[in-house]
This record gives C-alpha cells, structure tokens and sequence, in this order.
C-alpha cells in the first residue's frame, strides 16, 4: 500500500503544474487539479501499478458562490488507499469532461450535478431529467441563492 | 406436413410503473419488450426526491439527525452513524467505550433487522408467502428492543454527536441476551424453507449475474460486490468504530447470481448476531457521550466518512465552515450504483428473472433519489 | 345503482316501511365495512409500517383487510409516505382508477401536511388532500400500527353511518 506521501509524489511528477496537494481538516490525501486534465488524470491512477485506483465512491457538486467545486472521492481495492480530487468550474455555465467512458458508476454522479447545479459534462451519453420533475422550468435548485415558487423557508425561532 | 409459419412479430414498451407490489418503492422502468424477453430496461428515478441535502443546509446538526433517519428508514442507525462519524471526525471528538458499544450493538441488530425485511419481501417477489411473516415476527423483537431504549420503532434519533443520546434500561440486556441466542436456530428455520427448495433453486441459480468486472466499474458494494467474489467489507479495510475488536468472518459468492445474494446475506444474518453475542460480553460501564459543550460548532472542515450499510457503502461528505449548520452535506448509498446495474443485466432475460435479480439488490430508493 | 337510492323513498310510503329501509342499511354498510381490500401503496417510511401491520403480531387480515396490488381490485388506498411533485399525477391517477366506493386514509405526517419536509423543501406537496379527498388523518411520523388499526376502526365507524340516499353518488366529489 502507498502512503499517501508517495502517491502525492507520483500524481505532482506527472503533471507537474496541473496538481498540487492540499491540506484539509482532518488529514487526509487530497490534491487540487486543473479541470482540463481530469480524463488523463483519472486514466492515469487507474492504470499506475502502485496505484490502480479505480473504484469510484462519490462525486459531489459545492457552490462556493464565487465557482462550483467539484470533488471527487476514489479509493483502491488491492491496496486499500484512497484519494480525494478536487476541482473547480464556473458557475453559469461550467463545463468539465465526463469522467463516464472510462468509469461507468461515474454516469450518474455526473447526471445529478448537471441537473442540480447545471454543471455541463462534455460527452456524457446521457443528460437528461432525472431527479427533478418533468416539467421543471425554475433552474438548478441547489444553488445557494435559489428561490422557486413552492419554497417556504423556515421562519427563524427566538433569537 | 405443414411447416411452421413465420410469424410476424413486433417489439413493444411496456411500463413498470411507480406503483407495483416489486419495485421496491417508487421505481419506474420501462421495459422494451420482444415478446416474454426484455431488449432494454430504463429506470426513471426521482419519484421520492425530497431535497434532503437542500433543508439540511438551514438545519443545526442535532436538527438534521431525525432527517437524515427518514433518508434510509430501514437502517437509519447507519445513516446517524456514518453523519455522526463524518462530524467528529472534522471536530476531533473522542467518543466514550460504553457508546461505543452500544453504537455497535445497535448498528448490527439494525443490519440484521435490515436483512430480515430483504428475506422477507425477496420470497414474497418469488411468490412465498411463508418466510415474511417468520421475518417480521423477529424482526418485531427487534423493534421491542430498540422500542426500550429510545421509544421509536423505525427512525430512531438516538446516535448523536459524542455519543449516544440514552443509556439502555434494565429489561434491555435479558431480551437481547434471549434473542442472540435463540436466533441461530430461527436462521435454519428460513434456509430450510428456502435453500433447498427446487423451485427457488430454479428461479434463482445462473440468474441475473452480475460478475466481478461490471460490479468494480459501477462502484457496487456491500452484499452485491461480496457476492460476484471480492473480499471487501469496510468493517475491515477501512475501519471506523471498534469493530476491531470482534472476530467475524466476512463470506463471498463465487458466480454473482441471485443465489450468491441470497446466501451472502443470510451468512452475514449469523456473523451479526457473533457481533452482538460478542459485544453484549464486552460491555463496559461508563459515560454515553463525550463532554461537548451545548452548541455544536465545528472548525472549518472537509471530510468523507463511510461505514458498510446492509446495503453497500453508505458515504457522507460534509463541509463545515465553523457555523452551526454544515455548509454541504452530500450523502451517497450503495443502493444508487446498484441500481445503475439494471439496463447492464436486463438485456435478454425474461420479466420474472428481472424481478428476482432487482429483488436480491435490495434497492431502497430514498438513498437514490434522497 | 339508483335503485337502491330510490328505496328510502319508496319505503316511507309503506306504513312500517322505513324499517326496511333502515335494515338494509345497516346491512349494506356492514358488508362494506367489514371487507375493505386496501391498495399496495407506499412511498417512504410509513409502507414498513404498513407492511408491519399486516404481518405478524398485528394482523390486518382480522378485520378483513387484504392488500391488493391493483387498484381496481382495492376499495381503500394508504397514501403512506411523501408525495412529491413527480408523484402526485400519478397518485391522481391511481385514484380514479380505483372503483367506487373508494376511501383514502392519509397515513403519516407527509400525507396529511407535508410533514418534517414542510419546509426548505422545493420539491414535495404539502399534503396528500391538495389533490385527492381524505377521509382519515392519521398524524405519526411514522404512526405506531395500533394507530393504523384505531385509523381504520375510525373509517369502518364512518362507514356504518351511511345513507342509503347517497349509495349511488360519489359524495365527496
């Protein structure tokens, strides 16, 4: 198993501007990368033999206001370690490649963000309506300024 | 002689739609039909999709506890456990033995509990009547016990942050006791009805395999990942709580089919109840929850904490930015790869085999659409 | 079936009449209140503890109650569990597919009010009676299944108390 120094080396070796590690609280392996390499990046920890990261948890969608983060959480079977990949996008109109073709339990992770964030995945197979009802005209929802027309907000209790 | 015509055949769309006795909740698949074998299976989800994540970001953290219950009912201990763990992770807060035990005395007689409604609603899709009621009638000794200790019998409130929110009562540990030891025999009362059975031989060997390759590139987990052979169970390789400290074994299929599901799941009934028989041993005296002060605030944090559900991995991902409410909280549940499986398997199986197989993922499908 | 509505009328004229009209009455509305065969239906949490009290330990089937799985077999419907917006067409539909004399009976806290998603929720409907009539109101997040049972007690009650008048009409529109 690599220790989460060793894998931090290999990932900043190979794209040496694109990656650079990240400290969070609680310690954790953790790199930020630049959203155009995240196809080569991901195809690079799955086939790495000290690696071989391929095993998918989550991708989560965070609006950060200013942009969209979008974090990746992977792990590895063999050898028990795992990473978490953060990156950024705009957020009206973002886009980012789709990691789908080379992970398949990534599509609908991918699928969600879209229709919650309106986060666009260039070449995903199939972005279509899928949480939300059919008819839904009021935006991505989970936006933090959103407001929609059947929304009551909690009224704050004392003080 | 006359020779058999050609006849002229047409495919056509049929619905499985949001309500029906085998999905499992509000599920719809459209199924594109070439007589009695199905050519494609779409699920459309999002029937139940209740914004959980959104109302939790106006919420306290003691406030999103009851709500995140009714994300994944029939294990909400999990779903408490896996929030709780993520949040003192983040604040560095030490949990004290005795909740800690309790915390896993109930977590496993919650997955048992969990697997006793799969056996249950999985004979009653394959037409067997017999086994649901045996499994509600324990599973109500269940709820007895969980009943005594925190007075709720589906969604509980009772892991909080630090600890636990209730010392068990007295009348807790002979029932407990009483039940552990009588299960066994109960567990061979169920194979004895089904495992042998020719009928579910037939209905459930070589069907629907989903084998190890698919199961690692959909990201599946839990029982289903255990049974196309891999050896992966988050208790042990990536371990949270003290289950360190029990000895229980972890058992895997060979094939992936519904068998294997079926069989994984009921060895996994008689190593829980090892867990229990174990734990209740060990128990310790002492406090039920870490000296916190009143307000929970956090510092500024990110983490992704995941506990093994009966179900697969069950994740939480929750970014606090040193207020009161979590600025994000992402939950992840086995049954949302799981259900990505269908249109890989559905091609060339008829109706009734893709009732099994959907059946023996155990789906629930608040943790797709939350 | 306006024949059966028009015996009242008929009977008032016969002197001692009215006590045929008011046996038959009490017939029919025991009939159907003894034998209500409800509807496999449950979103969320409270179709376990639907599906709990009809199994063991609480029985449904000693009041008669047997589920269904379609609803022109059923004559009552649980709406147990949330109805969001991608449901509630739906739920709309299974309603008036189910044959009259149907009843509905709201189980749980989302189907009477929207419950603990009433707020900061974009995306449920505040109440299972915005779109369907409810005779019963069951509050309980999730309701115990003595409360389900006292729930269908009630409805049996406010079915024994029926006029043979209104046998032909849906009353409640």
């Amino acid at each position: 198993m690599a220790d989460s120094g060793t894998i931090i080396r290999l990932l900043v070796e190979k794209f040496p501007s694109q990656v650079e590690a990240i400290e969070l609280n609680p310690v954790q392996t953790a790199v930020q990368i630049d959203p155009k390499i995240v196809v080569a990046f991901f195809e690079y920890i799955k086939t790495h033999p000290d690696l071989k990261m391929a095993y998918l948890s989550s991708i989560s969608g965070v609006d950060m206001t200013t942009n969209i983060d979008i974090v990746y959480f992977i792990s590895s079977i063999e050898y028990k370690h795992k990473l978490t990949v953060r990156t950024k996008v705009e957020r009206l109109g973002g886009k980012i490649d789709t990691i789908s073709t080379m992970i398949k339990g990534a599509n609908w992770f991918e699928r969600e963000i879209w229709e919650l964030f309106g986060v666009e995945f260039v070449g995903h197979p199939n972005l279509t309506q899928f949480l939300l009802p059919d008819d839904w005209d009021e935006g991505p929802p989970m936006l933090r300024d959103w407001t929609g027309r059947n929304f009551v907000k909690m009224p704050e209790i004392g003080g | 002689m006359r020779e058999p015509q050609a006849g002229y055949t047409e495919e056509f769309e049929v619905n499985m739609g949001p309500q029906h006795p085998s999905t499992h909740g509000v599920l719809r698949l459209l199924l594109r039909m070439d007589g009695e074998i199905i050519k494609n299976a779409e699920p459309h989800v999002g029937y139940l999709h209740r914004a959980i994540e959104k109302i939790c970001e106006n919420r306290t953290y003691p406030q999103c506890i009851p709500l995140l219950d009714r994300f994944e009912y029939v294990t909400s201990m999990s779903t408490e456990e896996v929030f709780c763990l993520a949040a003192e992770r983040i604040a560095a807060i030490e949990v004290p033995e005795r909740a800690e035990y309790l915390r896993v005395i109930m977590l496993e007689l919650n997955r048992i509990a969990s697997h006793l409604i799969f056996l249950g609603t999985f004979s009653l899709d394959l037409g067997a009547i017999t086994p649901f009621l045996y499994c509600i009638r324990e599973r109500e000794t269940i709820m007895d016990l969980f009943e005594m200790t925190c007075g709720q019998r589906l969604t509980y409130n009772y892991i909080r942050v630090g600890g636990v929110s209730q010392d068990i009562p007295e009348q807790f540990l002979p029932l407990a006791r009483k039940f552990v030891d009588t299960f066994q025999a109960r567990v061979d009362d169920y194979e004895a009805l089904l495992t042998e059975n020719p009928i579910f031989l037939a209905r459930t060997k070589n069907v629907g395999i989903v084998n190890k390759q698919v199961c690692l590139d959909y990201g599946a987990s839990g029982p289903v990942l255990r049974a196309a052979g891999v050896e992966w169970d988050l208790r042990r390789d990536d371990p949270y709580s003290i289950y360190d400290r029990f000895k229980f074994e972890i058992p895997t299929g060979t094939v992936g089919d519904v068998w294997d599901r079926y069989m994984v799941r009921v060895k996994e009934l008689r190593q829980s109840n090892e867990i229990v028989r174990q734990a209740l041993d060990q128990l310790p005296t002492g406090d039920i929850k870490a000296k916190m002060k009143p307000l929970f605030k956090p510092p500024v944090g990110e983490v992704y904490a995941r506990i093994e559900n009966s179900r697969g991995e069950m994740g939480c991902h929750i970014i606090s930015d040193g207020s009161t409410k979590p600025y994000r909280l992402k939950l992840r549940g086995g049954s949302f790869c799981h259900t990505q499986l269908i249109p890989e398997v559905a091609p060339g199986i008829m109706i009734a085999d893709l009732v099994a197989m959907f059946a023996s993922l155990d789906v629930i499908l608040p943790e797709v659409d939350r | 079936m306006g024949i059966i509505s028009r015996v009242p009328i008929i009977a008032e004229k016969i002197p001692g009449g009215a006590i045929v009209a008011t046996s038959l009455e009490k017939i029919l509305n025991l009939s159907r209140a003894s034998s209500m065969w409800y509807l496999l239906f449950g979103t969320a949490c409270c179709a376990i503890e639907m599906m709990c009290t009809g199994a063991s330990r609480y029985d449904f089937d000693r009041f008669g109650m047997f589920f269904r799985a379609s609803p022109r077999q059923a004559d009552l419907m649980f709406v147990a569990g949330t109805i969001t917006y991608k449901m509630a067409p739906r739920v709309k539909r299974l309603y008036e597919q189910m044959a009259e004399p149907r009843y509905v009976i709201a189980m749980g806290g989302c189907a009477c009010n929207g419950g603990p998603f009433y707020y900061d929720s974009y995306a449920v409907l505040k109440g299972v009676d915005l779109i369907i009539p409810v005779d019963v109101y069951l509050p309980g997040c999730p309701p115990r299944p003595e409360s389900l049972m006292e729930a269908c007690i009630k409805l049996q009650e406010k079915i024994k108390h029926e006029k043979l008048q209104d046998w032909s009409s849906d009353k409640r529109g």
